[in-house]
């Protein structure tokens, strides 16, 4: 059921598909940026070494000027050795105008009139760059062009190279990342198999042999739900059993005294008989009723609290006990002072006040004594209920709050519930118990002293 | 024959009605004055003083600090 709930409110989204498209997006953003810084970079020097180069070829041949002296010379130049000289050529001016000296493929016309760098549209309608130059004297005039796609092509060859290298690692780096997280999650997937394969009952807490630190909470909180869980379990399984243990005896009873009735050779043995299954019948029911309101006393469920007088709910429950105290002519009387106010749950309170006085009269002698007490005491609320009946030993005291203890050799009818009820609802309401001696009896007993402490809501 | 007020004749029978049971002093003033009169202090204390002038001082019993009970027949 809650699998299924949860599949149908949670938005899943695969970590390996996350992890990938991230760190991928990141690279390919990281190697773009590098890859055009490396462009223009590369741009940048290969324009500064062709510029240096331009000026040297210029300086070259105004320094070899001198050995030339007419046209004819073009003819003794070399034949083409690179098929890229046709992309770099040169023109040596005299100051009248007189081409002295050109390159192969350079044209007659000047390739530009001016001075020093200079960029332009060739004959070939593509960029040319130019540097021209006189020498010292401002005779001669050197002019050397290269064509611009040169340069471009050359940036663009370097950064083609590091985009394929670039292109070509991706699909390498996605596959090695797919399979990263595949290696790294393989903890989860172990773990999840492990509580998958688990019976119900088994409810341990999960020691996967490695997982990593990341998902240490989650197993802390989920190995904190498990004992949690295994908790409840047991003590749910613990209470049935008992509850039936304890039922098991009265409704013994009552079969016994059935039987009796029907054989019973009188009306009188009869009337006994049915008497004694009705008195049975109201103890098994008591029981009951005190099995229902522990099991409704969740310890896990939040009670809504408002403020009380706990002197008012002490006269309410006394007032409603009065008449089974009168019957054994137990003297009730409730001392109430102090200002009594309490934040807490009005039922529960009168649970935990009826469960109080009936135990204080239930085990008081006839014509004994209960005396109910509520005040203030160093900023608390505190309620007594005290009887003169034969008290808890001390050393048995904190076995009294456990579900069906009954002194040893008790013969006064009761649960072995009331105490553990009072216990549940005074933990709700943040109250401190104690057991103490009562009111000493004429009989000799001790006395019990039930005492509640209660923070005050004023 | 007794001769009773109003007030005590409520008061006798709350009690009454409730025998075998307790009713504490804020139960009795609703009883007996309901919700509009504002009652004195220790109004219900002097009812039951005449009540049990007129019919016996056993018939009411006190439950200090809790309230007053007639006891079941």
């Amino acid at each position: 059921m809650s699998q299924e709930t949860a599949a149908s409110t949670t938005r899943w989204f695969s970590l390996r598909r996350r992890l990938l498209a991230l760190l991928l997006g990141g690279v390919t953003l990281g190697w773009a940026a590098s890859l055009a810084l490396s462009y223009h970079d590369a741009h940048h020097e290969i324009d500064e070494i062709f510029d240096a180069n331009l000026v040297q070829v210029a300086q070259m041949l105004l320094a070899l000027a001198s050995e030339y002296d007419d046209d004819d010379d073009i003819a003794r130049l070399p034949a083409d050795v690179h098929k890229y000289q046709k992309k770099i050529l040169f023109q040596l001016w005299t100051r009248d105008g007189y081409l002295l000296l050109r390159s192969r493929h350079a044209p007659t016309a000047p390739l530009t009139q001016e001075d020093g760098f200079s960029e332009a549209i060739g004959a070939d309608q593509a960029p040319w760059r130019y540097y021209s130059q006189w020498d010292a004297e401002g005779d001669l005039r050197a002019v050397v062009g290269e064509n611009h796609e040169v340069r471009q092509e050359l940036a663009g060859h370097i950064a083609s190279r590091l985009l394929v290298s670039a292109l070509l690692g991706l699909p390498l780096l996605a596959a090695w990342i797919w399979f990263a997280t595949r290696r790294a999650l393989a903890p989860i997937d172990a773990i999840a198999d492990q509580v998958g394969r688990r019976e119900p009952q088994h409810l341990g807490p999960l020691t996967p042999p490695s997982a990593p630190t990341e998902i240490r909470p989650l197993l802390g909180a989920l190995n904190g739900l498990l004992a949690r869980v295994d908790q409840a379990l047991e003590s749910e399984r613990r209470f049935t059993a008992d509850a039936a243990h304890e039922l098991r005896t009265p409704l013994a009873a009552l079969g016994v005294q059935a039987s009796v009735a029907a054989r019973a050779r009188d009306s009188a043995e009869r009337d006994h008989a049915l008497a004694q299954i009705a008195a049975g019948t109201k103890r098994a029911s008591h029981l009951v009723d005190q099995l229902l309101t522990l099991a409704r006393l969740d310890p896990n469920q939040g009670i809504t609290k408002s403020p009380i007088r706990l002197d008012e709910l002490a006269a309410e429950v006394c007032a409603d006990q009065a008449g089974a105290a009168l019957a054994k002519g137990i003297q009730l009387e409730l001392e109430a002072g102090g200002d009594a106010r309490v934040l807490g749950n009005a039922d529960l309170l009168r649970i935990l006040l009826r469960n109080l006085v009936d135990n204080a009269v239930r085990y008081s002698p006839a014509g004994g004594q209960v005396l109910i007490a509520v005040g203030t005491v160093a900023g608390k609320v505190r309620l007594a209920v005290s009887d003169n009946g034969p008290g808890i030993p001390p050393a048995q005291r904190d076995r009294a709050w456990e579900r069906f203890h009954r002194l040893v050799g008790q013969e006064i009818e009761g649960s072995g519930l009331g105490l553990s009820i009072v216990a549940r609802i005074a933990e709700q309401h943040g109250a401190s118990l104690t057991l103490e001696d009562g009111l000493r009896g004429d009989e000799g007993g001790r006395g019990l002293r039930v005492a509640v402490l209660f923070d005050a809501n004023s | 024959p007794v001769e009773l007020s109003s007030r005590e004749f409520a008061l006798l029978l709350a009690l009454a009605e409730n025998a075998g049971r307790a009713m504490t002093r804020a139960q009795l003033e609703g009883a007996v004055y309901g919700w509009q009169d504002e009652p004195g202090s220790n109004a219900i204390e002097v009812h039951v003083h005449h009540l049990r002038r007129k019919l016996g001082v056993e018939r009411i019993r006190t439950l200090r600090g809790i309230g007053y009970l007639i006891p079941k027949p």
